[in-house]
């Protein structure tokens, strides 16, 4: 019972607990995983825009380069025999007014011989064998877009070798060539230098064969302080790469420039990107936690307003089958559970009802046994002493007779004493000594009898007919076959707060056996007497006082016997 | 209490059938699309070039069935304008075509329609306007069909030999020993403008050619003769011949000479229309090559058959018909 009630109330709620701590746990589990992997699109999305608005803006700058080229061509070179002044007139104009961006032009025939070339062009001797010849000779329809050059190193400036193939006029017929425009990176630099460019965020443009055109820290790799890992990564991939170096996660997105082959890429480091979602994270999660708590505390809550009132209920009903009947529960709890507490009042006040009607029925039930006992007192008695006082009559002792009638009517007032049980000491006194006289005189003063009464204890009650039972045992026993000399005392004194009768007698006494037999058995001594056995009058005075008071009975052979009836202080008694 | 469970139940009874009828609805294959849906973007249907290109495809497309179902194709014609076919493109784009045929206004633009495509993953054939190489090896799935440029140019400058070496009198008016020609060019650097003008050129060298002037007339007719009346009048009575990067801009030039009502020089152009056919069975013009569009027409049908089917990696990426020349043999043997 002990180990169960300890098992409910420990193991409901931590499993209630453990439940709920393994819900939030997996909550956090996966809003981190959803929420990381959706922070990690959004990036990549995100990232995706930039780089495709820096690839746009670079396609802008190609077709704007492609226009200026085509113009170059179709405006100049192939309106003007290149011998003619207005040729060169117009090619220093173009020059002029594209100043900013042009460092030069030059046009080859086809076997790579100069034609003409700008003022700052500085002349390349063998220029049929270069990348941008060769590639615009084969590509005739193309612009081809070619490596990037180091030009004025004092001032430290790049430029694109655009070319491609063209048809001059000489002599009055069209000729191919081949057409190199010297562009400034500057306008392309600028648009990807717009991009945050940091170790953690930056962007660089490769050339198709992989040469870098673009790097933020161009510098840095030519010193061979920084290396760019990601090249093999960014040209592999098709749409993004996330890629793990130098101990973070790299997100590479490249993309194809149109037209030119070139590469650009943009990288960014994962962890910079996701970092302003962590703070997100630890809200979430501190949320999470937070009622996952809240729900542990209101789950034992509840568990307690739930299961205090059963405890308290199972007292009571342990307190109400232990006999304490008033016991009753507290009506509280939360709706059922109030609802039992209710009914265990109902039933527990429905019993105590009952209890308590089952008691009267056996007091009743004494009573009116007891009322039995009393009016069963021996006609035989009556007759044996009314035929004594015939006799008496009628051998003339009326002396006799007269007071043998007085003390039967005294015996007998006693005897019904107004239908109550109890009487005062006096009365049963007087009423045992009347008895004992008519005895006496029935048995030709047989034996002497003497009582030595306590006058102080006379005030006190007893049950009625308590003695006279005794006196009868002592007649019938213990004045059997005396002749003259039996004598029986009645003493009546104060032991331990308790009222003790003795009625003894000088008789032969009895043996062990008789006197259990007497005790504990409903005999009566005589078939003459009262017709209340020693047994009964034991019986009655333990129900009235508890198994403390009773009769006991000594006896010794030829010495007599001895029964005391030990009784407490009792002024008087409620009559029920 | 019995009757309150009962409710309960039949409750969840009902929830129960309503999810699993949610489930199979969703799960159940939506009902299949008995077309096949497809774009085709064209430059300019004015172009009868491409008119008979898009016709000839038409008739292609409309007798074919692709696993028993029918294909269902809109045409976008763009009138030449690049703007126009952006918008159009973005509108094929959100149509979610199971494959499209592109004929690109600005051939350099093709890298950004790609992507485009490609992330929609719509599988795009690309025809007629050809584009960077770069920039078809951005994506898987596309195709270019074209037509040979630089042969065709050739073509005409070996029609122009043959002409001269047997009809040197005739053809050499002012007997300068020279020929004079002029050479009328389509759209500036677009591709077939630079491969044929090339082609011509490359096989023109034997000749001893004399150009008079060079003209660009973007495909036109109406341009090509508008250009040609701008010439001074003695450039245009030097003229022996005058070759176009096509046909449009050759009658161009024949509406000028039947205009003025002058003497028709040896006229050659690119693409065999219909008209110019007519034309050179009359006699009055010299010859033409043909692009032999039914041949890119076939090969666009064969590779989309090809892709709808899945089989994407069949064909190669870029693909040109083979030209052929078109004369009247009766004519040049006469003259």
């Amino acid at each position: 019972m002990k180990n169960k009630k300890i098992s409910i109330r420990v193991i409901f709620p931590v499993v209630m607990s453990a439940s709920i701590a393994a819900c939030i746990i997996s909550c956090i589990l996966l809003f981190s995983y959803y929420f990381s992997t959706y922070f990690q699109k959004d990036a990549i999305e995100k990232i995706g825009k930039q780089r495709d608005f820096l690839a746009q803006s670079l396609e802008t700058q190609i077709e704007n380069i492609n226009v200026l080229i085509n113009r170059i061509y179709y405006r100049n070179i192939k309106k003007y025999d290149v011998d003619s002044a207005r040729f060169a007139e117009e090619m220093e104009q173009q020059i002029f007014l594209e100043e900013k961006c042009l460092y030069g032009l030059a046009l080859y025939d086809i076997d790579g011989e100069s034609i003409w070339h700008s003022g700052t062009f500085a002349e390349q001797e063998d220029a049929k064998e270069m990348a941008w010849f060769l590639q615009a000779k084969e590509n005739i329809e193309t612009i081809s877009y070619g490596r990037r050059r180091l030009v004025l190193p004092q001032e430290d400036s790049y430029v694109f070798e655009i070319s491609r193939y063209v048809e001059y006029i000489k002599d009055g017929n069209m000729r191919s060539g081949i057409l190199l425009m010297e562009y400034y990176t500057d306008s392309v630099d600028e648009i990807l230098s717009h991009y945050r460019n940091q170790k953690s965020a930056y962007c660089y443009l490769l050339d198709d064969q992989k040469n870098m055109l673009y790097h933020p820290f161009d510098k840095e790799i030519a010193s061979g302080l920084y290396k760019e890992k990601t090249i093999e990564a960014a040209l592999s991939c098709k749409n993004y790469r996330i890629e793990k170096a130098d101990g973070q996660q790299w997100l590479i997105e490249g993309q194809q420039i149109g037209y030119t082959g070139w590469n650009m890429v943009v990288v960014n480091s994962m962890d910079s990107l996701v970092l302003e979602s962590h703070n997100l994270h630890y809200l979430v999660w501190f949320i999470l936690l937070l009622i996952g708590v809240i729900l542990i505390f209101l789950d034992t809550l509840v568990f307690h307003n739930f299961t205090n009132p059963i405890y308290r209920l199972l007292r009571t009903m342990e307190k109400f089958g232990k006999g304490d009947y008033n016991a009753r529960a507290q009506e509280e709890g939360i709706g059922e559970l109030k609802n039992v507490s209710i009914h265990f009042n109902i039933m527990a006040d429905k019993l105590q009802e009952q209890m308590e009607e089952i008691r009267r029925n056996e007091r009743e039930k004494q009573n009116m046994e007891k009322k039995l006992l009393q009016s069963q007192i021996n006609p035989h008695f009556l007759y044996n002493t009314l035929d004594s006082i015939i006799w008496m009559i009628r051998s003339e002792e009326y002396d006799g007779a007269g007071e043998m009638v007085s003390l039967l009517a005294k015996f007998f007032r006693i005897s019904l004493s107004q239908g109550k049980d109890m009487i005062t000491l006096e009365k049963e006194l007087e009423h045992a000594s009347s008895y004992l006289a008519i005895q006496n005189i029935r048995f030709k003063d047989k034996f002497e009898f003497h009582v030595d009464a306590d006058p102080e204890l006379l005030k006190y009650f007893c049950p009625k007919l308590s003695i006279q039972p005794l006196l009868e045992n002592a007649i019938y026993h213990g004045m059997d076959g005396m002749y003259e000399d039996g004598e029986i005392e009645i003493r009546i004194y104060e032991k331990n707060g308790d009222i003790k009768i003795d009625v003894s007698d000088n008789g032969p006494g009895m043996i062990q056996e008789k006197i259990d037999y007497i005790m504990h058995n409903k005999v009566v001594s005589s078939k003459r007497g009262s017709g209340i056995g020693v047994c009964n009058v034991n019986e009655r005075i333990q129900l009235i006082y508890g198994k403390n008071y009773g009769i006991t009975i000594s006896s010794e052979l030829d010495e007599g016997t001895v029964a005391t009836i030990t009784i407490p202080k009792m002024e008087e008694m409620d009559e029920q | 209490m019995k009757w309150k469970t009962e409710k309960y139940n039949f409750i969840l009874a009902g929830l129960f059938v309503l999810m699993a009828g949610l489930i199979v609805a969703w799960k159940l294959p939506k009902r299949e699309d008995c077309y096949i849906h497809m774009g085709i973007a064209v430059y300019d249907l004015n172009d009868t070039f491409m008119e008979k290109y898009i016709r000839t495809l038409q008739d292609m497309i409309e007798k074919t069935e692709i696993a028993g179902r029918k294909i269902s194709y809109e045409i976008y014609n763009a009138d030449g304008k690049n703007k126009k076919q952006e918008k159009q493109l973005q509108y094929m784009y959100a149509q979610e075509y199971d494959i499209m045929l592109v004929n690109l206004v600005e051939p350099a633009s093709a890298a950004s329609v790609l992507n485009e495509a490609e992330e929609k993953e719509i599988p795009v054939i690309l025809y007629n306007r050809e584009v960077a190489e770069k920039d078809l090896q951005i994506v898987k799935d596309v195709w270019y069909v074209g037509t040979d440029g630089k042969a065709a140019g050739e073509i005409q400058g070996k029609l122009l030999k043959e002409l001269w070496d047997k009809q040197k009198q005739s053809v050499d008016r002012n007997q300068n020993g020279k020929l004079d020609y002029i050479l009328i060019e389509g759209e500036e650097s677009h591709y077939d403008t630079i491969r044929r003008t090339n082609g011509f050129l490359e096989s023109g060298r034997e000749l001893p050619l004399k150009q008079l002037g060079n003209l660009t007339a973007d495909w036109k007719r109406e341009i090509a003769l508008e250009k040609f009346a701008k010439l001074d009048e003695e450039t245009i009575r030097n003229t022996e011949a005058v070759v176009c990067n096509n046909d449009d801009m050759a009658l161009g030039v024949y509406d000028y000479y039947k205009k003025h009502q002058m003497k028709l020089p040896v006229i050659i152009g690119i693409n065999n229309s219909q008209e110019m056919n007519q034309k050179i069975r009359l006699g009055e013009i010299y010859g033409t090559v043909d692009n032999n569009m039914e041949d890119q027409a076939a090969r666009i049908y064969e590779i989309m058959k090809s892709v709808l089917n899945g089989v994407i990696d069949k064909y190669d990426k870029i693909w040109y018909s083979m030209p052929y020349e078109i004369v009247n043999s009766d004519i040049s043997e006469e003259k």
